[in-house]
């Protein structure tokens, strides 16, 4: 999202930040923007459907309802004209047996038949307002319930709607949630560096210069050694990982580092590969980059590279699937603080976990071909052949330094080159600290107190719209926001007027915060992650690998 | 990765054991570290598919017992209420009834529907406040439906259909969903592996079996290389698919034959079930309709749609790991394309800087070998 040209706002001043800023937020918008019709198209399109479909069926219950209740009537009216004598008793025994049945009815309605329990044709659940209500829950999966199709047309449309609708709103805010950990990133670190004490930005040259050591290779020995301690340090990342990210596509967190890590060294590169994004040549253009086997075509995208993360139910592990983000080195550049951790096994997962999804990230060329992906038994730490997408020679031995192996699409690889990561990062720490702003993740505190403020944020708007008690509220954002969507509170149901108004804005509560769960999820993945191995080491899973490592 | 974390707990095993062996002469070390040891395989162990799944059941276990204990004490206010109205209703009627001595019938008629009005209106508010359906809390929360709930919470389906309305039982449903969505989300992704490698074998095996005596390639849609050299079976993206179907088929099946429902309203279930929506308004156990006391046969229905809920979102995550990169590929193509279209628009716009310089060609960069060997040496 980060446009190369505006590398030059970020050196720039305020006014320059400022207008870069804006600028940015617009390219945003724009290149979201289409997901973003096409899902309100898709939602416009359902509620024009499912009101067509319900609202003649739910008018006709309302109907029915004062011809039971007039069926009550004559029996009651039969119960009283049997009797020559009236005894109260034995009335009121027959009256109470045909209450409850009428209750049961009335039960009935409400359940089973979709009644909202009141008679009057013109407040119906199923306008247009309602039924886009329940477009949009249908497809983010909440599923309250208060409304249900009761015709078999309408169960009918709601599972060929929601077959492609689920996936799609799903990207759709995966995609937002990614933008929005971008900014937020940026946002914190600038936040951050007023804050504490600005480090000289260090030359990025001559982190490209010693980066770009990554790429000659070295001894076997290393090799294998490294390639089961990545492979051990991946399976246990995975677990980490699958606890934390709700993903079946790729986070951009995951990508993001190794974005930040190659870009101060591919910067330049960086910037010129964004103008020719769209050009014809920018698949291989793309591969012709040093980071050439990291992404599949990141021309197009020139904010998020990454189609990542939530997708919400169907998670999965990260897959080398997201693109990583051409075009994001002006933000990064800008200030850079390196890797801060002391920790440096900390800092090693971190790198790995870079690495690996980095390497997941350069499967992602490979799965084109038959040869795919690899599935089974853990990989042998060889090298299979780059992908056969076109190369520059400029970049092609380059490329071949850094073969990407067939590594399994769950990320168990073994890539060589790890130990020049750390490597590189050994001389970062020697030599410069803290300049890699996006390196460091935002910390856990952060994006749990964000999520946490949102819930307790909508709690009070909805305490006071719905006059709901406070730990309902609570509870019904908690339960909307992780998608359970039990349906015992919903919003705008005792409103009579303004429905629409309450609807729209219980939507774009809960779509703008689902966005923001899978915001947070990408801001804390990294953290998360190496606090989950650095204590699994602990518990000593992973130090057996690494004992195993130097026996291997 | 479950596989892998076998194999490591394997290796972590023989190591120990080997190290263990190796320092068995200081017999504090030597128990310090069997202990170590047994804790370690205990965690590996846990984190395979088996753990996980047996954490996954047993946290649910352990769930609807809480739940049972926290929402079934919850008491008959609710029938207290609904008796209340029930019997003002009556007693007014039986005025009406009484006064009229020459009874006019709709004078009468007026009335008494006026008063059933009335009774109507009272009984559909405490069913849509207190989603009251003719059960008392006790009836409701017996322990399959709470285990229902238990797993339609951390599974994020959200049926609706029983939702605790006390104080405790809303704050231990919003605790337990922190705790069980990850856990479950563990569970979703191994379970994916495990049945991805099972089907993937019995794939090939069929395959083979199928096209015994001829090394024939397989299928249009490829997605992956088996571990074989020449003979690549892999297995298609619409073999997935049929499986999703047929599982759907089964539910619909299963459901519509014990609970009458009709083979929609099934289909409608599993579905919705399955990509976890979760509408409620179909709940087996409850037989899509309300009123109907649980019996026993109906409890060991809930159990079945348990497993066959644990088991379809198993299949789901296979399927999605099987298919998933081809619908990425799928997805980002069009992704990229629809950027592509509005970079261009926002060239027009003129939005985004151009930028016609070209990277220069970078030299190899040869290695530092002090370097290298001072990270090996670290780690």
């Amino acid at each position: 999202m980060r446009e190369e040209g505006g590398g030059g706002g970020g050196d720039g001043g305020q006014c320059g930040s400022c207008g870069y800023y804006l600028k940015n937020i617009i390219k945003f918008l724009i290149s979201h923007i289409g997901l973003v019709s096409l899902v309100i198209g898709y939602t416009i399109v359902g509620a024009f459907t499912f009101e067509r479909l319900e609202a003649e069926h739910e008018k006709a219950v309302k109907a029915n309802m004062s011809a039971v209740r007039l069926e009550v009537t004559d029996d009651l009216w039969n119960i009283t004209k049997n009797d020559i004598v009236l005894n109260e008793t034995k009335w009121s025994l027959s009256v109470r047996h045909r209450l409850i049945k009428f209750e049961k009815s009335l039960i009935k309605a409400i359940k089973n038949d979709g009644w909202d329990g009141n008679e009057d044709p013109e407040t119906r659940q199923w306008t247009f307002a309602g039924a886009l209500f329940y477009s949009i829950i249908l497809i983010t999966t909440i599923g309250y319930g208060h409304i249900a199709p009761k015709t078999d047309w309408g169960k009918v449309v709601t599972i060929f709607y929601a077959i492609p609708g689920v996936p799609l709103m799903m990207l759709c805010l995966a995609n937002i949630g990614d933008g929005m950990a971008h900014s937020f990133r940026f946002l914190y670190w600038k936040v951050c560096c007023y804050a504490c004490t600005k480090r000289p930005k260090k030359r990025r040259r001559g982190r490209s210069t010693r980066s770009s050591r990554r790429y000659p290779s070295t001894s076997g020995g290393s090799r294998t050694r490294t390639s089961s301690f990545r492979r051990s340090k991946r399976a246990s990342e995975k677990s980490a990982d699958s606890h934390l990210s709700d993903s079946a596509f790729y986070t951009s967190s995951y990508s993001d580092p190794d974005y930040k890590m190659e870009d101060d060294m591919v910067e330049a590169d960086m910037r010129t590969l964004g103008s020719h994004r769209h050009s014809e040549h920018s698949h291989t253009r793309a591969s012709q980059n040093s980071r050439g086997s990291d992404y599949l075509a990141p021309p197009a995208k020139e904010d998020d590279g990454r189609v990542a993360v939530l997708f919400n139910k169907y998670a999965l592990e990260q897959e080398g699937l997201a693109q990583e983000d051409v075009a994001r080195p002006s933000v990064r550049d800008s200030d850079r603080d390196g890797d801060l951790r002391g920790d440096r096994e900390g800092r090693e997962a971190r790198e790995g976990s870079r690495r690996s999804r980095r390497d997941e990230e350069a499967d992602l060329p490979v799965t084109h071909q038959p040869r795919g992906s690899h599935r089974g038994p853990p990989p042998n730490p060889g090298y299979n052949d780059s992908p056969p997408m076109p190369r520059s020679p400029r970049t092609s031995e380059r490329y071949q330094r850094h073969l990407s192996p067939p590594h399994d699409p769950r990320g168990r690889m073994s890539r060589m080159d790890e130990d020049y990561y750390y490597d590189d990062y050994d001389d970062y720490d020697d030599e410069e600290e803290e300049d890699d702003m996006g390196d460091k993740p935002v910390p856990i505190w952060l994006g749990v107190m964000l999520v946490v403020a949102y819930i307790f944020g909508g709690a009070t708007l909805f305490a006071g719209w719905e006059k709901w008690g406070f730990l309902d509220s609570v509870y019904f954002c908690f339960i909307t926001l992780t998608t359970i969507g039990f349906g015992d509170f919903v919003p705008a149901q005792k409103v009579k007027d303004n429905v629409e108004l309450s609807i729209a804005l219980c939507s774009i509560y809960l779509l703008f915060g689902i966005a923001l769960l899978a915001m947070s999820f990408n801001l804390v993945q990294e953290e998360v992650i190496s606090n989950v191995k650095s204590m699994a080491r602990r518990l000593g899973i992973l130090k057996d690998e690494e004992e195993e490592e130097d026996l291997d | 990765m479950g596989v892998e974390r076998g194999r490591a707990s394997q290796r972590s095993h023989g190591v120990a054991s080997q190290r263990s062996y190796g320092t068995s002469s200081s017999s504090s070390h030597g128990s310090k570290t069997k202990c170590k040891n047994c804790c370690r395989k205990f965690v590996s162990f846990m984190c395979t598919q088996v753990g996980v799944g047996g954490l996954v059941v047993s946290y649910a276990i352990f769930g609807a017992f809480a739940f049972t204990a926290i929402e079934g004490k919850n008491g008959h206010w609710q029938t207290n209420r609904t008796s209340l109205i029930h019997n003002n209703t009556i007693r007014t009627l039986w005025n009406f009834t009484e006064r009229l001595n020459v009874l006019h019938k709709d004078q009468w008629y007026e009335d008494v529907n006026s008063t059933l009005l009335d009774f109507q209106k009272r009984i559909v508010e405490v069913v849509l406040d207190e989603d009251y359906d003719g059960r008392n809390h006790t009836e409701v929360w017996n322990f399959p439906a709470s285990l229902m709930f238990c797993l339609s919470v951390f599974s994020m389906i959200g049926y609706g259909h029983m939702t605790p309305r006390t104080e405790w039982g809303k704050i231990a449903t919003i605790i337990y969903a922190v705790f069980g969505i990850p856990l479950y989300i563990v569970y979703f992704m191994n379970m994916g592996r495990v049945f991805a490698k099972s089907f993937k074998f019995l794939y090939r095996l069929m395959y083979r079996c199928l096209n015994h005596g001829r090394g024939g390639k397989s299928g249009p849609v490829e997605i992956e290389v088996g571990e074989e050299g020449d003979e690549a079976i892999i297995v298609p993206s619409t073999a997935c698919i049929w499986v999703m179907i047929f599982y759907m088929t089964t539910g619909t099946i299963m459901f519509a034959e014990w609970e009458q429902w009709s083979y929609l309203d099934s289909c409608y279930f599993s579905f919705t079930s399955l990509a976890k929506i979760g509408i409620g308004d179909f709940v087996p156990g409850f037989g899509g309709g309300f009123g109907k006391a649980a019996s026993h046969d109906s409890q060991t229905k809930l159990i079945i749609n348990f497993m066959y809920l644990l088991i379809g979102m198993g299949l789901i995550a296979m399927c999605y790991t099987l298919m998933k990169e081809e619908i990425m590929l799928k997805l980002r193509g069009l992704e990229q394309d629809i950027k592509e279209k509005l970079y261009i628009c926002g060239l027009k716009l003129g939005l985004y800087e151009e930028e016609q310089s070209y990277p220069e060609p970078r030299p190899p960069m040869h290695p530092r070998p002090r370097s290298v060997r001072k990270s090996v040496r670290r780690r």
